[in-house]
């Protein structure tokens, strides 16, 4: 058993299968060695690491993606914007929940959770128009009329005005 | 409290119908999103009933999938939420690795979109440095389409063939807007018929030799059997 400390100083304990599918962890415990101290996670909260504990639960024992999977791999991976049933129903969270996981998983190098992270918002933005994207995310327009005009016009790099 | 199960339900139907929005989603979805924003007043007043010590926090219209369970949130996490929602705060916070992976999944259209949201977007999204996640999100869509010609950038060719159906020159909005690809751009049927002129006339107007007629921009209305031309392109490729 792994013990992991969050920033708001709650101990979890996980199964060190479960806890390794993060890269980060697997790491440290491999740097640190045999030994029963908690590992802090100082970028994580209570709330947060129980659901990437959650999932990391779920997929135990599945097949890590290699480090450095051939671009081939990689390709159909970026092409796909499926999400698995369960993946789907466990990322139904608030933007504010998502927007953490993504992070986490981020930082704890869970690069399937990330991935579904990210799948989701950009699932969130597909096919929508800038008004509803703003909507959806809380975007403010700050273009004036004119300024709006004018971008559905201009479509150079920025550098190249 | 039943409002509040309401918005949960709410969060979860918008959360399962993006994952492959059929247009009747879409628009069920807008429909909702409408009414969302009929109902904000009266539910910041519940929330700032019952959490007044954030309620300048919350003074924005929250986003439409935020639902209210995050009480338990530490300190340092609630500082972020602030106005800005989700993409903002990606964009803010996150590594810039992040929010290109997200665009990896998008096509070209709705990265031109999201770059037509807001300044900061826009700035993320039209950097040169960004090229790569254009091409990336070019290559996520494979129906043949004709390669990025060298004289466009990669936003330009996403206005061109990816971007909403509305008229390069008079911006109206229009159910059937043509790609004309010579030209590199699309029209409307009203614009194009003041746009473009037979050669016959273009000839006459500007005085011009027969011979170059072939290497004048040009497009060729199958329909009408001849090629149109459009009298300022033909100046300004004179003047090349």
């Amino acid at each position: 058993m792994v013990t992991l400390v969050t920033s708001d100083n709650e101990k979890f304990t996980a199964d060190k299968e479960v806890a390794e599918r993060s890269v980060l962890i697997k790491n440290m415990l491999e740097d640190v060695g045999e030994s029963d101290q908690p590992i802090p996670l100082p970028n994580v909260s209570s709330s947060v690491l129980k659901k990437v504990l959650e999932y990391c639960e779920h997929h135990r024992g599945e097949p890590l993606p290699a480090a450095d999977a051939d671009t081939t791999q990689d390709d159909t991976r970026k092409r796909t914007t499926d999400i698995s049933e369960w993946d789907q129903k466990f990322i139904t969270v608030d933007q504010e929940m998502l927007f953490e996981i993504i992070l986490a998983a981020n930082y704890l190098d869970i690069k399937s959770l990330l991935d579904v992270g990210c799948k989701t918002v950009a699932n969130m933005i597909k096919g929508k128009t800038p008004e509803e994207i703003r909507k959806l995310f809380n975007i403010v327009n700050d273009f004036t009329p004119e300024e709006e005009a004018q971008i559905k016009k201009e479509n150079e790099w920025a550098e190249d005005r | 409290m039943r409002r509040s199960l309401r918005l949960r339900d709410k969060s979860k139907d918008i959360q399962s119908a993006s994952a492959g929005p059929s247009t009747e989603d879409r628009k069920r979805r807008r429909s909702e999103e409408l009414d969302d924003a009929e109902e904000e007043p009266s539910r910041t007043s519940v929330k700032k009933k019952a959490k007044k010590s954030r309620s300048d926090e919350d003074e924005e219209p929250a986003a439409v999938a935020l639902s209210k369970e995050k009480k338990k949130m530490p300190r340092e996490f609630r500082k972020v939420r602030g106005k800005f929602g989700l993409l903002e705060k990606l964009a803010k916070d996150a590594p810039l690795d992040i929010f290109f992976e997200i665009f990896m999944h998008l096509d070209p259209g709705d990265l031109l979109r999201l770059a037509r949201t807001s300044k900061n977007l826009r700035n993320v999204l039209m950097s040169k440095s960004s090229e790569s996640v254009w091409r990336a999100a070019r290559s996520n869509v494979d129906h043949g389409l004709p390669s990025l010609p060298d004289d466009l950038s990669e936003p330009q060719y996403a206005h061109l063939v990816f971007f909403d159906s509305y008229c390069h020159n008079c911006l109206r909005k229009m159910k059937f807007v043509g790609v004309l690809w010579a030209l590199q751009m699309r029209c409307c049927k009203t614009c194009y018929s003041h746009l473009f002129t037979a050669w016959d006339d273009v000839k006459v107007s500007l005085n011009l030799d027969d011979r170059l007629v072939d290497v004048i921009p040009h497009v060729f209305i199958v329909g009408k059997g001849r090629s149109f031309f459009m009298l300022n392109g033909v100046q300004s490729a004179l003047n090349d």
